[in-house]
């Protein structure tokens, strides 16, 4: 079914760029509030705690003064090649859908089996182990354009779906098909204060992304694995790329050879 | 017999049979399976109509302009940035992000004015509690003692701190504090070094060659406007269009992002800028025509009052060779001189001063060191430079009344010595804690907290919360409960920021006058009230020379009042979405019409008083005014230079700061760490900033540290151990992480945590380094230093 | 000596007092209290009782649901045996295969139920079933096979000495024996599918380099992997429960050979799985998994899941018992045949285990730490449970039903 949606059509995706990546958290905190994140009192669990948008902190292991550190804001990548969580989904609760590219989540169709969980290389699908819980009083500022979620199903970025719904309704209304640029465009988009991430159409070059992809900078994460995310990654730094994905001792990439890699594996199934 | 029997089964077998093949168990499988659907304790926000209302966050002193998302104006639901606001452009930070939770988060919030009596926290009336209050104030000022009066004011630069200020002079008290932080240095270098008063700006835009002497560029320090300078200078591009340097101990977000991270010996920043500045001097890469037109002090001279001074050229010459320097910091001498011919060859270069996030008073030496470099180049007064802003033009304040007993009262000493025992500080909480905390009886009989929590962020927490222990009536405006509310006699809770005006003036570093205005989206949830209605009340309720001080009817009022001065001067323009593209003002209708569009947008800037457009004042690397007011004082000590030489020199100067506390048993050195995404002023972080925090932060209950592993290897420390750390104030269980970027001997530990009140999101999540600081004076001014303290590690 | 329940027992086979059968039950019922305690605590307040997380997304309980179901596969193969190849000397331990295989199944259904997040939608795996899955195929194959087993069970249980008095159910009983082929045939068919499938669910996580193999179309080769260990080790474990039988209840109830002819037939079976299993992992570690960056010493670095594991799964449990079941004096030695069995069904579980845990203990992102899992009291309970259970039932069918045809005969002998 790749094959079906595999010539262009509408592609959202994403480039971050890392170089321009403060790690500041602004997005994460504006996903958590513009999807309902349940939020724990012990938040420093990261393997029972909800987080659609994960910050990544890591660092190049170099010793002082030659050490860097490199922050990673990591959404879903909704993963366009036999997208790993959609094909083992029993109760198809989870779906990619053909005519934007976005990987969905159904809560309520969701059993709980946690398989999707298991094959997400990107740790990107969270489980609800516990029942929803926000701090007093916070309840009232829940979004109501994203409904909360009970425990014991899965969830995931959704690259703020109710977003396009919202556009696609405001170009019906206006008699118009094509959705602009600036209709649609995340939460975690919008607040970034470098204007680190950059979303659209990766298919229509007049979408910002569409370029920035292609730029020798550019690259995906475990990109080799053949999922093909449309998560980009830009950075000018070698050794952050290197953290790309796994090498062997034998290779020893160099940036903007993540381009071939992905060629290689991409149709190797 | 047999037949029924077997009639009975068919009867059975035929039943079951029929019974699957019914809809009735499908029926039910679908109910049951939509009940957990439904689940009656899974919220369900109802739906409603979408509108947008701008207000600004009071967070972090930004002046970010806030889009508020409004379900049916009922609930708010998200914020954005405002578009049209210069400072963050739509842009917004993790805190500002989160700020809805401060005013939702009922468990944290004060609901109404509370009285402590017999231990507890009890209800009381409005005018039950401000009474209570005049009366106080009213009895202490009968009895001619105004100064036991005290107030800390944590708000930012803006119509409530002048209102504050205003109330203690014209009640009569010098004993008036504000939280400390790297404007206190920079009011200092203002004024003496760039002859203006106002704030400094830098235009991070336009520089092409950076270097940031410590500054958290990207951890928080000044305003938005850095991040989009930031942005600016990492456009795509290969390879990014500005060089940026970080001269820090540690590794940071910045060192990381920056081209070159230079590291230093734990404060000795100064020292690089002025063994920079010795050898653009030596090899006369300075800006010859700058500094011999637009400067003072460059060469050995006289001043105005015929005293003879030692002059720039000398002392850097004389004493700041890259040996010495290199000496002292530990950065390779030949570094040095690249360093220094980078920064002096580059076409728009520009020096930074201030450490972290702005939350600490800099050392006056480094500051002036650190400007005097960019007077060296000439970066003073130009596009891609820096230099002093003007205010706004807000409407002027009238003459304060003072009758007899305000003015006995101010003509006395000031608890914290500021101004006396130490000439060039104005405000000096560490002093004021250890005072009140060793005195017998507290000479404060009643303090009053405003937009600030001491007790949890005095750099001396632990003698500030004993000094409280002493004071007879503490009294808290805050919002929250928080460490300060808790320990205070009289709580006059005020509005949230979602509820309350609030306005400021210029953020720390912006290169252009601005003015925010937030309003009021909500009418109050609680009964809170706006405190500088409190203030004007209670100013009344004193009547006298203090009430005739106060005639505006409500704080409302009086913003209008001052607000009104921008529309009389007709500069500048309304930060609506396409004003920074539009450029000039195009003036203002009428008063109210100004009134109604600030609010409407909450920000006024006048990019006409940019940085490099207007003042000529010359630059003064020999600082006159500082010599002055020591003079003054008859101390001449503070004017010399580290080599402690008889002949007092007022130009730029290393002072090693000493660090006590004895290193054998404290062999290392705790270094507070800022981070963007934690936030540590008034209020804590709120609970969405815990989903960003990493491991290498907070683990469960404990504060992880960050050493070099070649630290760990000397105390035998390995990943993950629980150790007790310790100084002189006291000790903290933490969790020890390694880190090759944090210097050997260098314990790097966030500030933020190790709150004791609000809620479990929060509370009694890792440990206070500011119950473990100890707070040294900086040799030349005396403001608060506690960049370093002399700990150890022992595994628990 | 006849017992309270006396007139329930099967004709001419001597069974233990009421009490003594009692307290043995008992023991049995308390374990199942125990697991009961632990599953109200998980469904009252939720998985957030288990040590899984969003590292560990399955855990303890989904070994023992793989384990059981690879050791209950000697239903299935014994039938496949007795009824389609037509081992007739098989019959008389076809019924206690049946009844190990039903037990091991209902069970692994029973706890599945606690293990999803929301049991009550369970069936939506039926409703919107998504062909793609290999769980869907999974459940669907397991809740089929099952009731074939229940129609394989129920013939034995109709010959209870009470119910078989009942014309019908004696009728009913003797024409399901004439057909069971018919079920042996189908239940081969399922099994072959979901035991493959359930290699299948790891092999085809192709973004999971510890657990991905290539494979033969649509099947990766664990697929075919893991219905071979299955087929060699149930019956092992088939022998070693009626061996254990035999200790407890101090008869003889199988005759020699038929274990002599099973042990051979696992042996040859786990020799050519051993095979087979070790060109996989070769083929796996020198080409699959490079291909994916990572080397195979990589995946054996850290924590407590190291190379020992290789050993004990694939030596210990593999090749040792293969050898020893291909020896025919071992075979003859009942010693070293239940031995080589106690090794073939931890080899098996092993094997799972490898297959469900530490493929999630490893990270695929170069920055995400490695973590490790312990299970909580609630899941060790509710693991236990099943155990328990499968005491109960099968203990019930031992005193109740004539599941050794030969267990009169054989007593006569002695
Ligand atoms: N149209 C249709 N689709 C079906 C079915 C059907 O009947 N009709 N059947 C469904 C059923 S029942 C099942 S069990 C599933 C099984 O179908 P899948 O599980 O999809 O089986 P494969 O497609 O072989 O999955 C293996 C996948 O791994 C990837 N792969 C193969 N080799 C490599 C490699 O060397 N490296 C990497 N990284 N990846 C590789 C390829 O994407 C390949 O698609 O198919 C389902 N899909
Ligand atoms: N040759 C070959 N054999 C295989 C496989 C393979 O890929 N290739 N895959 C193996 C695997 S993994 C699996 S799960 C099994 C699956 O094996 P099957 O369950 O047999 O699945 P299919 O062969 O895909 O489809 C079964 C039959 O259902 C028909 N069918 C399709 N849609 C419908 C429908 O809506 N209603 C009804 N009543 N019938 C429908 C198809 O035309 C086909 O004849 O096959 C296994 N065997
Ligand atoms: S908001 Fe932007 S800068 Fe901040 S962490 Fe996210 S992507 Fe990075
Ligand atoms: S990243 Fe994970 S969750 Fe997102 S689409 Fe890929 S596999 Fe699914
Ligand atoms: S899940 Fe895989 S096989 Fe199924 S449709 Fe999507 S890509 Fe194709
Ligand atoms: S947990 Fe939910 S979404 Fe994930 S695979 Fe199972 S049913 Fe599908
Ligand atoms: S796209 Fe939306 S859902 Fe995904 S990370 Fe960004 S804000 Fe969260
Ligand atoms: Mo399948």
């Amino acid at each position: 079914m790749n094959t079906a949606h595999g010539k262009g059509g509408i592609k959202y995706g994403m480039v971050i760029d890392l170089d321009k990546c403060i790690g500041c958290g602004a997005c994460v905190t504006a996903c958590v509030a513009e999807n309902n994140n349940t939020i724990l009192q012990d938040e420093s669990n990261k393997l029972k705690s909800i987080t659609w948008l994960r910050l990544y902190k890591f660092d190049n292991g170099k010793p002082y003064p030659e050490t860097e550190i490199c922050y990673l804001p990591r959404p879903c990548m909704h993963c366009d090649h036999h997208t790993p969580c959609v094909s083992v989904c029993p109760a198809t609760a989870t779906d990619y859908n053909p005519e934007d590219g976005i990987v969905s989540q159904i809560y309520t169709r969701c059993i709980g089996c946690r398989y999707c969980v298991a094959a997400c290389p990107y740790h990107a699908r969270y489980f609800n182990w516990f029942d929803a819980v926000w701090p007093e009083g916070t309840e009232e500022c829940l979004n109501p354009e994203v409904s909360p979620r009970m425990r014991g199903c899965a969830e995931k970025c959704t690259f703020c779906h109710h977003r396009l719904m919202a556009a696609k309704n405001k170009a019906y209304v206006e008699g118009r098909r094509e959705i602009k640029e600036e209709e649609y465009q995340p939460a975690c988009v919008e607040v970034c204060p470098t204007r680190a991430i950059t979303f659209g159409n990766l298919n229509n070059p007049e979408h910002k992304v569409a370029h920035l992809k292609e730029s020798p900078y550019a690259f995906r994460l475990l990109e080799r694995l053949g999922t093909q995310p449309k998560v980009y990654y830009m950075t000018q730094r070698e050794w952050v790329y290197r953290k790309s994905d796994n090498w062997l001792d034998s290779e020893w990439p160099r940036l903007g050879e993540g381009k071939k890699e992905a060629a290689k594996s991409g149709g190797s199934h | 017999m047999n037949l029924d029997r077997r009639g009975f089964i068919k009867f059975l077998v035929g039943g079951a049979v029929g019974v699957v093949f019914s809809p009735v168990p499908w029926k039910l499988m679908d109910d049951v399976a939509i009940w957990t659907q439904n689940w009656p304790w899974v919220p369900n926000p109802p739906k409603g109509e979408n509108s947008f209302r701008n207000t600004v966050s009071p967070f972090g002193y930004r002046g970010s302009g806030l889009s508020v998302r409004l379900v049916d104006e009922k609930r708010a639901i998200t914020l954005k940035g405002a578009e049209g606001n210069p400072l963050n452009r739509g842009g917004l930070g993790p805190v500002d992000v989160s700020a809805l939770q401060y005013h939702y988060h009922k468990s944290i919030r004060v609901k109404g004015p509370m009285l402590l009596k017999n231990g507890k926290h009890e209800a009381v009336s409005w005018d039950e509690a401000m009474n209570l209050l005049a009366s106080k104030l009213k009895e202490l000022r009968d009895q001619g003692a105004g100064e036991k009066v005290a107030m800390i004011n944590g708000a930012q630069p803006g119509t409530m701190t002048d209102l504050m200020k205003r109330f203690m002079t014209a009640y009569g008290s010098p004993n008036y504090l504000s939280m400390p932080c790297a404007y206190d240095t920079e009011e200092l270098i203002v004024r003496n070094m760039f002859g203006a008063d106002g704030t400094l700006g830098y235009d991070l835009e336009n520089a092409d060659y950076v270097i940031s002497f410590g500054c958290g560029l990207l951890e928080g320090w000044g305003s938005h406007r850095s991040l989009l300078a930031y942005k600016k200078w990492y456009e795509e591009s290969d390879p990014y269009p500005t060089v940026i340097v970080q001269v820090d101990t540690n590794a940071s977000t910045t060192s990381s992002h920056a081209r070159r991270w230079v590291a230093v010996a734990p404060g000795t920043e100064g020292a690089l800028a002025l063994g920079l500045a010795h050898v653009i001097v030596k090899e006369e890469l300075y800006n010859k025509s700058f500094v011999s037109s637009r400067t003072f002090g460059f060469d050995d001279g006289r001043d105005a009052q015929g005293r003879s001074f030692k002059g720039f050229r000398d002392v850097v010459l004389h004493d700041y060779t890259p040996e010495a320097v290199s000496h002292i910091t530990g950065v390779p001498a030949m570094q040095i001189v690249d360093l220094a011919r980078e920064f002096a060859l580059a076409k728009k270069p520009l020096a930074l001063a201030g450490k972290g996030k702005g939350n600490m008073p800099g050392m006056l030496g480094e500051f002036m060191a650190i400007h005097s470099l960019n007077a060296l180049v000439g970066s003073v007064n130009r596009s891609g430079g820096l230099g002093p802003v003007p205010a706004p033009p807000l409407t002027a304040w009238p003459g304060v009344a003072l009758d007899g007993a305000a003015e006995r009262a101010l003509n006395k000493e000031r608890i914290d010595g500021a101004g006396t025992r130490y000439p060039l500080a104005t405000s000096l909480l560490n002093r004021f804690s250890e005072v009140v905390a060793e005195e017998e009886t507290s000479p404060v009989e009643l303090l009053m907290v405003y937009r600030a929590n001491p007790a949890y962020f005095a750099p001396s927490g632990k003698a500030f919360k004993e000094a409280m222990r002493k004071i007879p009536f503490v009294v808290s405006f805050s919002s929250y409960w928080d460490e300060t509310t808790e320990l205070a006699h009289l709580v006059l809770p005020e509005h949230s920021f979602m509820e309350r005006w609030e306005d400021g003036t210029t953020p720390a570093g912006v290169p252009f006058p601005v003015y925010v205005l937030g309003n009021p989206v909500f009418a109050p949830m609680f009964d809170t009230k706006q405190t500088g209605d409190v203030i004007l009340q209670t100013a009344k309720t004193l009547g006298g020379s203090v009430a005739s001080s106060f005639k505006w009817d409500d704080y409302e009022s009086l913003l209008k009042f001052r607000v009104r001065g921008i529309y009389e001067k007709q500069k500048g323009l309304i930060g609506e979405p396409g004003a920074l593209e539009g450029g000039k003002g195009k003036g203002f209708a009428g008063p109210d019409k100004l009134w109604e569009e600030l609010t409407a947008y909450g920000c006024w800037f006048d990019p006409e008083d940019a940085v490099g457009s207007g003042s000529t004042d010359k630059f003064r690397f020999y600082a006159a005014g500082l010599r002055t007011r020591l003079d003054q004082a008859g101390r001449h000590e503070e004017g010399q230079d580290s080599h402690g030489k008889n002949e007092p020199v007022y130009v730029a100067q290393f002072n090693e700061v000493h660090i006590p506390g004895d290193p054998e048993i404290y062999p290392l050195l705790l270094m507070p760490e800022d981070l963007a995404y934690v936030y540590e002023g008034e209020v804590p972080s709120a609970p969405y900033l815990t989903k960003v925090w990493p491991n290498t932060l907070l683990k469960g209950k404990y504060s992880v540290v960050q050493i070099n592993p070649a630290t760990a290897e000397d105390l035998h420390l390995r990943e993950g151990d629980l150790v007790l750390m310790e100084s002189d104030r006291g000790g903290a269980e933490v969790l020890v992480h390694l880190f090759h970027g944090v210097r050997p001997g260098v314990v790097a530990m966030a500030e933020g945590f190790g709150h004791t009140a609000f809620d479990g999101y929060i509370k009694d999540k890792g440990s206070n380094t500011r119950d473990l600081t100890v707070v040294n004076a900086d040799p030349l001014s005396g403001l608060p230093q506690w960049w370093g303290t002399r700990v150890n590690l022992t595994k628990a | 000596m006849s017992t309270l329940d006396a007139p329930l027992l099967p004709e001419g086979r001597k069974r233990c007092s009421f009490w003594a059968f009692g307290f043995w039950m008992s023991v049995w019922s308390l374990i199942i209290v125990w697991g009961l305690i632990g599953a109200y605590f998980v469904l009252r307040y939720g998985l957030n009782q288990t040590n899984m997380d969003d590292y560990f997304a399955f855990g303890v309980w989904i070994v023992v649901d793989l384990a059981v179901i690879a050791l209950g596969a000697g239903a299935f193969f014994t039938g496949f045996l007795t009824y389609i190849i037509g081992k007739k000397e098989l019959k008389d331990i076809i019924n206690a295969a049946v009844i190990i295989g039903f037990i091991c199944y209902s069970g692994a259904i029973l706890m599945l139920s606690v293990d999803i997040g929301q049991p009550i939608r369970g069936w939506f795996g039926f409703w919107h079933a998504n062909v793609h899955s290999m769980l869907t195929e999974v459940m669907f194959c397991i809740t089929t096979y099952l009731s074939v087993l229940t129609i394989e069970f129920l013939p034995l249980i109709f010959e209870n000495r009470k119910l078989d008095e009942v014309p019908f159910l004696h009728h009913f009983a003797h024409n399901l024996h004439e057909i069971m082929f018919i079920f042996a045939g189908v239940g081969t068919f399922l099994s072959f599918f979901h035991q493959g499938s359930l290699g299948g669910m790891y092999g085809v996580l192709y973004a999971r380099p510890f657990a991905f193999r290539t494979g033969f179309l649509i099947w990766p080769w664990t697929f075919f992997l893991f219905v071979l260990s299955a087929a060699a080790t149930g019956p092992c474990f088939t022998m070693l429960v009626v061996w254990i039988t035999q200790k407890v209840s101090g008869k003889k109830l199988v005759p020699p050979n038929v274990f002599n002819l099973l042990g051979k037939i696992s042996g040859s079976l786990l020799a050519i799985y051993m095979v087979l299993k070790i060109a996989d992992t070769l083929y796996w570690a020198l080409v699959t998994s490079p291909k994916m960056g990572l080397t195979f010493w990589e995946y054996y670095r850290e924590g407590p899941y190291g190379f020992w594991m290789v050993i004990a799964e694939l030596g210990i449990g593999g090749v040792l018992p293969a050898i020893i079941l291909l020896i025919p004096k071992a075979r003859q030695s009942e010693f070293w045949l239940i031995s080589a069995s106690i090794l073939a069904s931890f080899g098996v579980t092993m094997n799972r285990f490898v297959f469900v845990v530490v493929s999630l203990a490893i990270p695929v992102l170069p920055f995400e730490p490695f973590a490790s899992y312990l299970p909580t009291w609630q899941e060790w309970a509710i693991s236990a449970a099943i155990l328990g259970y499968g005491g109960i039932i099968y203990s019930l069918a031992y005193r109740y039903l004539p599941v050794f045809p030969k267990e009169v005969q054989l007593y006569a002998e002695k």
